[in-house]
This record gives C-alpha cells, sequence and structure tokens, in this order.
C-alpha cells in the first residue's frame, strides 16, 4: 500500500506541476516564518556554543538606587566591586562572575591603522560559567586578575586580523595606553550569542580608572551601580529558589550601608527564557510578560492559519478535478476513511518537502538580515571586516529539535488544510460525484 | 455586471470560502502589522530638537593611579580642556562639548529629578551639557534668538523642552523659573527648546527632560569621568574624517592623565541603541510578517485562480463563440477576483475597525493623527496593496486563460 501511494504521489506531482509548487511554497513559506521564530527561541535559550550552561544561569542586568525621599532615581548596571564584594562570595551558585561590554580602539599594526573592537572586561570565573573552546593558551587566572596582570584573550579572527595568525599567544597588544600580553586565544563566538561574544576579554582590574569607577569616583561617595552585569551559574536548574533567598540577604546587608538611599535589584536574577520576552527590560512586569507570550502564540496561529487556508483552497480545486477518480475509487470499494488516509499520506509528502525547504529559507533569511533578528539584551558593537561574526551557525539552527518541530509542524499544518476538504470530497456519494463532474 | 459576478462567485460559494477567509484573514493581519509599522516609520520623522548627524563621540580613558607615567598632581578637567583645545582645532571640527553620562541623545542611562514651578511639578531626566555640546547637537530655542554661550552662568540655565515647558508655565512659554524642591531658595531659568523627545525617539514614555548649562571646567569637575566628549564636524568635512583626524590628531592624543582613544559616529550609537531596546528587531520582524501576509494573499488568489481558469475552459471557449473578446474574457476573471476581495473588505474593515484602538495600545506610541484618521490611513495603504496583489493573482490566470481557442475548447467538450 505504501509503495503504491509512493508511486502515485510522485506521478501526481509530476503531473500537476503548479499545484505541486504552489503547494510546496506555500508550505515553505509558513514553515519558514514559524522556524524562524522557534529559531530565535532556540538561539535566545538553548544550551549552544560558548554559552552551553543557560539552562542554569541566572543574571542580573541592572539596579537601581532610589532617595529615601523618592525623588531621585538612578538605574544602571551593577558595580564590578558590588558584585565582587556582595554577589561572589555567595554559596548558593557554583560560580558567579561579573562582565562589563565596552569598545577597545586597538592599533592594527599590519593595516596600520585603529580598530574598533567589542571588549569584554570580567574576571576569572568567566572562563568556568560560560564554556569557550581554547585554541590556544589558556584564559586568565583568578590571581592574574587580582594582580591587575594586563593579560587579554582574543577571538580567533580577532587574532588573524591583528597578528596575522590564530597563535597569538605572547603578543603584545596596546589597548587603554596600556601593553597587554595575549595569554590565549579562543574559538570565535558568534553574535547572538551575546553574553560571551567579543573580540578582547580583559580581566576587569585592569580597566582605566575612569571605567570601573563611573559613578563613584568623582567625590569617593561608594555606589553600586556601574557598568557591568552578574551571572550566577546554578548546581541546578532547582536551586534558583535558594540563590533568591541568598542574594535577598545580600541586597540587605548592601543598604545597611546606605542611609539616605535604598538598592534594589527588583525581581531579578532573570533566567534567558525571560530575557527574550522581556526583551532587555530586567522590571518587565509578570502581565507585560504574559501580554508578549500571548503576542507571539496568536502570531504563531496565523502564520499557520493563514497559510492553511491558502493551502485548503488549492486542495479544494484539485479535489474537483480529481473528482472523477475519487469516485471510481469508492465505486470500487474504497472507504471514505482509506481515501482521507491516503490523501493526507499524499499531501504530507509534498508538505515535507516544503518543510525541508521552509527549514532552509529560514536559515538563508537569517544569513541575510543578520543578527537583526535577534534581539540584543547586551551592548553590541559591529565588528570590522574580517572579524564579523554576526552569521548564524548552520548547525546552531539545524539540528535534531528543528527537524521535530519542522515535522510537527507539517504534521499541524497537514491536519489544518488537508482534513477537512479531503473529508467532504471522500464522503459525497458516488452517484452525485459522477454526475456532478459529468 | 456586479450582480452577475455575485452569481459566479454564490455558484461556487464552497470553493470560494477559503480564498475569502485567507483575504479576509491577510486584510486584518496586513493593517495591524502595517499599521504597526506606518507608525514606527513615523516615529523617524517627528521632531527630535535634536541633530547628531556628523557628531562623533570622542571615546577617552584615564591613566591608573599606580600606572608609570601617572601624574597626581594634574587635574582631570584641566587634561580634557586640553584634549579638547586640540580637538576644537583639529580641521573640519566645527563645535566641541561634553555631557554627563545619561544628558546626550542615545544614552542607556538616565537620572530622574522633581522639577518645581509654583505649585506646578514634573518629573524628568535630569543632567548637564556644555554650552557648545548644546551647539553641537544643535539644540534649537523656542525664542529663536537665545545664543548658548551668551546665557548668564549666575542664573543658572538649564535647557527645558517645549512639551514641560507647557507643562510647568502654560502653553507658549518660552522661559521661566524652576525650583528642585519646593523649600529651597536656589533657582534655574529654564530656557525652552524645540523637540518633542529627550534623547530617543523610540522612547514609549514620552520623557521630559531638563539639561543645566555648564561651562567646561564645571562640568568637567563636577561630572569627572561620568563626562562624555562630542565633536561636531562640519558638514563638507565629515566623508573620511575618522581616517583624516587620527592623522592630524597624531602625537597629541594624550594629554596629562588622560587619552583619546575612540571615535564613535553618533549614527553607530543611535543604531546601537535601537538595537539594544528591540528596535531593529521589531522593524526586521513586521517587515518579515507583512511580506509573509503579502505573499499568502498573492499565492493564494494566484492558486485558486490558476485551477478556475482551468476548470472553466470551455465555458471561456463558449463566451468567445458567442462574441467576448479575450479583454472581456479576462476581465471577468478579474473583476471575480476583485469581487471577492471586496467580499471579504467590508468585514475586514469591520474588524479593523474594532482594532483601530488596540493598535496605539499595542504600540505604545503616540500616533501622529488621532486614531480615527490613522485607521482610515493604514486601511487605505493596506487596500491599495492588497488590490494590486490580487489584480496580480487574477490577471496572469486570466490572461492564460483568455488565450484559449474558442474552437479547441468547445471541441474537448
Amino acid at each position: 500500500m505504501q509503495r503504491f501511494n509512493f508511486k502515485q504521489i510522485r506521478r501526481l506531482m509530476q503531473e500537476d506541476r503548479f499545484f505541486t509548487a504552489a503547494y510546496i511554497v506555500g508550505t515553505a513559506l509558513s514553515i519558514a516564518m514559524v522556524m524562524l521564530v522557534l529559531m530565535i527561541y532556540h538561539l535566545r535559550t538553548a544550551d549552544l556554543g560558548a554559552e552551553g550552561h543557560r539552562s542554569r544561569t541566572l543574571r542580573i542586568s541592572r539596579g537601581s538606587i532610589v532617595s529615601k525621599e523618592g525623588d531621585s532615581r538612578c538605574s544602571s548596571k551593577l558595580h564590578p566591586a558590588t558584585v565582587e564584594k556582595w554577589f561572589c562570595p555567595m554559596k548558593t551558585p557554583e560560580a558567579v562572575t561579573l562582565y562589563g561590554k565596552d569598545v577597545g580602539t586597538v592599533f592594527n599594526g599590519r593595516e596600520n591603522r585603529y580598530e574598533n573592537l567589542p571588549l569584554t572586561y570580567t574576571d576569572a570565573a568567566y572562563w568556568r560559567v560560560f564554556t569557550f573552546r581554547f585554541l590556544r593558551g589558556r584564559p586568565f587566572t583568578e590571581d592574574e586578575v587580582k594582580g591587575k596582570a594586563h593579560r587579554v584573550v582574543v577571538g580567533r579572527l580577532t587574532a588573524r586580523l591583528l597578528f596575522g595568525t590564530d597563535d597569538a599567544v605572547g603578543r603584545p597588544l596596546q589597548l587603554y595606553r596600556k601593553e597587554y600580553t595575549v595569554c590565549g586565544v579562543v574559538e570565535e563566538v558568534p553574535t547572538y550569542l551575546e553574553k560571551a561574544s567579543s573580540c578582547l576579554y580583559i580581566p576587569y582590574t585592569t580597566l582605566p580608572s575612569n571605567m570601573d569607577r563611573r559613578f563613584s569616583s568623582s567625590n569617593n561617595d561608594p555606589t553600586p551601580l556601574g557598568l557591568a552585569s552578574c551571572e550566577f551559574l546554578l548546581r541546578s536548574p532547582s536551586d534558583e529558589a535558594a540563590l533568591r533567598q541568598e542574594l535577598a540577604r545580600q541586597v540587605r546587608l548592601i543598604n545597611t550601608g546606605y542611609t539616605d538611599r535604598l538598592f534594589s535589584i527588583g525581581d531579578q536574577p532573570r533566567s534567558v527564557s525571560f530575557e527574550m520576552f522581556a526583551l532587555g527590560d530586567p522590571d518587565c512586569s509578570d502581565e507585560s510578560l504574559r501580554h508578549r507570550i500571548l503576542v507571539v502564540t496568536v502570531v504563531l496561529c496565523l502564520l499557520l492559519v493563514v497559510p492553511a487556508l491558502n493551502l485548503s483552497g488549492l486542495i479544494v480545486a484539485r479535489m474537483r478535478k480529481r473528482s472523477g477518480e475519487i469516485a471510481v475509487r469508492k465505486a470500487f470499494g474504497a472507504s471514505a476513511a482509506g481515501l482521507v488516509e491516503q490523501m493526507l499520506w499524499e499531501n504530507f509528502v509534498q508538505m515535507l518537502l516544503g518543510g525541508i525547504l521552509g527549514l532552509l529559507l529560514a536559515f538563508l533569511l537569517f544569513r541575510t538580515l543578520g543578527d537583526s533578528l535577534l534581539f540584543q539584551n547586551d551592548f553590541i558593537i559591529s565588528m570590522p571586516g574580517g572579524v564579523d561574526a554576526t552569521a548564524v551557525s548552520f548547525w546552531h539552527v539545524v539540528d535534531g529539535t528543528t527537524a521535530c518541530y519542522v515535522i510537527l509542524l507539517c504534521f499541524a499544518l497537514n491536519l489544518l488544510s488537508t482534513l477537512l476538504p479531503a473529508w467532504r470530497y471522500a464522503r459525497r456519494p458516488v452517484a452525485e460525484t459522477l454526475n456532478h463532474k459529468k | 455586471m456586479i450582480r452577475h459576478l455575485y452569481t459566479l462567485i454564490a455558484n461556487q460559494w464552497k470553493s470560494n470560502l477559503w480564498i475569502w477567509a485567507e483575504l479576509f484573514l491577510s486584510f486584518v493581519c496586513l493593517y495591524l502589522v502595517g499599521g504597526m509599522l506606518l507608525g514606527m516609520a513615523s516615529r523617524e520623522r517627528i521632531d527630535k530638537g535634536f541633530d547628531i548627524r556628523h557628531v562623533y563621540m570622542v571615546d577617552y580613558a584615564m591613566l591608573d593611579p599606580e600606572t608609570p607615567g601617572y601624574r597626581p598632581d594634574l587635574k582631570f578637567e584641566d587634561d580634557m580642556e586640553t584634549l579638547a583645545e586640540r580637538v576644537r582645532r583639529c580641521p573640519g571640527v566645527e563645535a566641541v562639548g561634553f555631557t554627563q553620562l545619561w544628558s546626550f541623545p542615545y544614552t542607556l542611562n538616565n537620572q530622574g529629578q522633581m522639577l518645581y514651578a509654583d505649585t506646578l511639578a514634573a518629573s524628568m531626566m535630569w543632567g548637564a551639557i556644555t554650552a557648545e555640546a548644546a551647539e553641537v547637537f544643535r539644540y534649537r530655542p523656542l525664542d529663536g534668538q537665545t545664543r548658548w554661550g551668551d546665557l548668564r552662568p549666575d542664573r543658572k540655565p538649564i535647557l527645558v523642552r517645549r512639551r514641560t515647558m507647557n507643562k510647568l508655565f502654560g502653553e507658549g512659554a518660552v522661559r521661566g523659573t524652576v525650583k528642585l524642591d519646593k523649600e529651597s531658595g536656589q533657582r534655574y531659568e529654564a530656557v525652552g527648546v524645540y523637540g518633542d523627545i529627550a534623547c530617543y525617539e523610540y522612547d514609549r514614555y514620552m520623557t521630559d527632560f531638563a539639561w543645566q548649562i555648564l561651562s567646561d571646567e564645571e562640568l568637567l569637575r563636577q561630572t569627572h569621568v561620568y563626562s562624555c566628549f562630542f565633536l561636531r564636524v562640519r558638514e563638507e568635512a565629515d566623508e573620511g574624517f575618522a581616517g583624516r583626524f587620527w592623522e592630524q590628531m597624531k602625537g597629541r592624543l594624550s594629554a596629562g592623565n588622560a587619552s583619546i582613544v575612540g571615535l564613535t559616529p553618533m549614527s553607530d550609537v543611535r543604531r546601537n541603541t535601537n538595537r539594544l531596546w528591540g528596535i531593529t528587531t521589531y522593524y526586521a520582524f513586521a517587515s518579515l510578517l507583512g511580506g509573509f501576509f503579502l505573499l499568502c494573499a498573492l499565492l493564494g488568489t494566484l492558486g485558486t485562480f490558476w485551477f478556475r481558469t482551468e476548470a472553466r475552459t470551455t465555458e471561456v471557449g463558449l463566451r468567445m463563440a458567442l462574441g467576448s473578446t479575450r479583454r472581456q474574457a479576462c476581465t471577468l476573471y478579474v473583476g471575480e477576483g476583485l469581487m471577492l476581495l471586496a467580499m471579504a473588505w467590508v468585514p475586514g474593515m469591520a474588524v479593523a475597525w474594532l482594532l483601530h484602538d488596540v493598535m496605539p495600545a499595542m504600540m505604545e506610541y503616540e500616533l501622529p493623527m488621532p486614531p480615527v484618521a490613522w485607521h482610515f490611513f493604514v486601511a487605505a495603504v493596506v487596500t491599495a496593496i492588497i488590490l494590486l496583489l490580487v489584480l496580480l493573482g487574477t490577471w496572469l490566470p486570466a490572461r492564460r486563460a483568455a488565450r484559449v481557442n474558442p474552437v479547441e475548447a468547445l471541441h474537448e467538450e
């Protein structure tokens, strides 16, 4: 029966080329759009590449200070000293890291020009929280961070841009008017893994004084705000409640040092899934979040229903053409259920072809539109030519999970578009169908 | 003719139902997506009150106290003023100014403050800029004649945007006096400036601002490393400016403990802010969705009419045998498509009308015109686009059908 079906499907596709093309393109469009949304979710939340621990990391990206009178409010990222003193020693998480993003202007001796490169300043725990692949050398150590050693880890493409080779370990690099030494070269991280993506990684303790002491150095007035984020790596996702309790204690301790203001981190830390729907707003309310999830769900449904109507119209038109064949088969004893099953199979095979095309189309759209489809939660500057890592990796978007998504979507779309017209035609009395045909 | 078309559609209502439903849904979806896209695009055209074209942010770095060569006797403001003076003399540079970290266009930081004028109060973003920074960003005074450099420092001038001036002093006010708290004796002179936004055109909350005007020395001393450094280049000198800047400033990039380490065009700062606030993603997605619904409508119409013309070859042949021209046969199919669109358009417009109140709430932006006028504007644009699509989707198969030879068509029958 199956063999017969496949042969017939192939013949049908060859006979009715317009229908086949319209059907496959219609399916591809729908699958491409739905997959685009699902791929974004996948790229933003799955454990991928250098962000291989996303499922058990939580982040604080903003803090705020409100004066006791309530007439003044200031919000920003966190001061490295705040994270170092109050959050890094916490016991619940497996590791805590602080990091901030900036632009590093370095002199490119090979091209004889200055380059603005994305730079991350961080601590030694960063290399545990994120899963980088070191091609050469090693990360900077805790002692080097504490000792303010001028070490820098560079991305592979950056090493090629600045030194013309991957093996840049030991090479000097001028940054902030200081000489840094390359201690490691890592595999380039694409920009959509925004927490880990950068060209240069340096110990935060080596930042110029106007950067790490912003918000506090003018009058020696310590404030917990600055330009760093804090990332917690949990031992298990179930540790979240314990972490929140410990954090609340730490925030209370921070506030004991102030008489005129109140420091707050709101409902942070936040998970990657939350950050995706909160669009960069760590204080996003639950209601707002629910509203956004509802909008995404409605959009996903529309992306399936509108093409399904389109495909149903096409199927109805073809059914009319094939009504004679259906009637003859019924006259020879085919059941209505058998006919519906056959039509579902016929269309499912064509739909799968459309699904594969849709998946490739979605990937191409990603490649063409770059990471503008991916909402950025963090500061990212455009990279110069040669180190542009905005392109989406094929194996990050096309894997077992996305293949399953495609098959399920094709199944759903097939049911939506084929079931009703097929059932209607399969149940029509033979005489009526033949008469109508005549 | 219309009655005839209606009869044709009604006779095949079961097969027309699908394409009707698709046109109806596509119209409603395009109305929503188009409305949002047009609404967002209209934000680009509002009067921002500042101009970032030909403006660069100058990135600087300070030496650490423990770094060899660090001079503890030098003041931050002196070093920065020396650098600013050198940059001012750089060919092509029109103006150089400083602002606080949270008081320049497209900043990602903010600081709030209440301003009081008699019994009225308003909350706003609070910061400071130098008079020359007001020139760099081309803030325009409401009275049309104030020169930022001429404002008297002893009167503590602050730039306040028009909306805030109206809120505090009544419609049309260009100057006024404000205080930072009710009891304080300290008064500031509010100078009104044009512009409908504080620093970011996609600001959902339409924040107000009040920027104090300070001298270079005072701002740098007060703000220290919170200060941001900007320059404006003459329009004709902007092409290739960054490359020439590094050449011309070679050997003069450091003064005391401060050094210039980078030059970022404000267009990049804006792009980064847009990305960070999701605007780029929003545009990309809305455009993709719009394109998707348009393609669906086109494919649906094209597919349905392709099969329809195939199935009705005999009918066309008969019509032509009885004297119809090819053009009339073609018009019949196109008319059928337009009739179907009209039948989907009427309930589509009704649903769009029900949704017209929802759109501003979904966008969280002020619309450029009253909601009713906006509804009709968006509906007109979407109708025009979908009409073109249906014309194309029906004309292509109709043209093919009209080419049929009546003798052959009737012979087949």
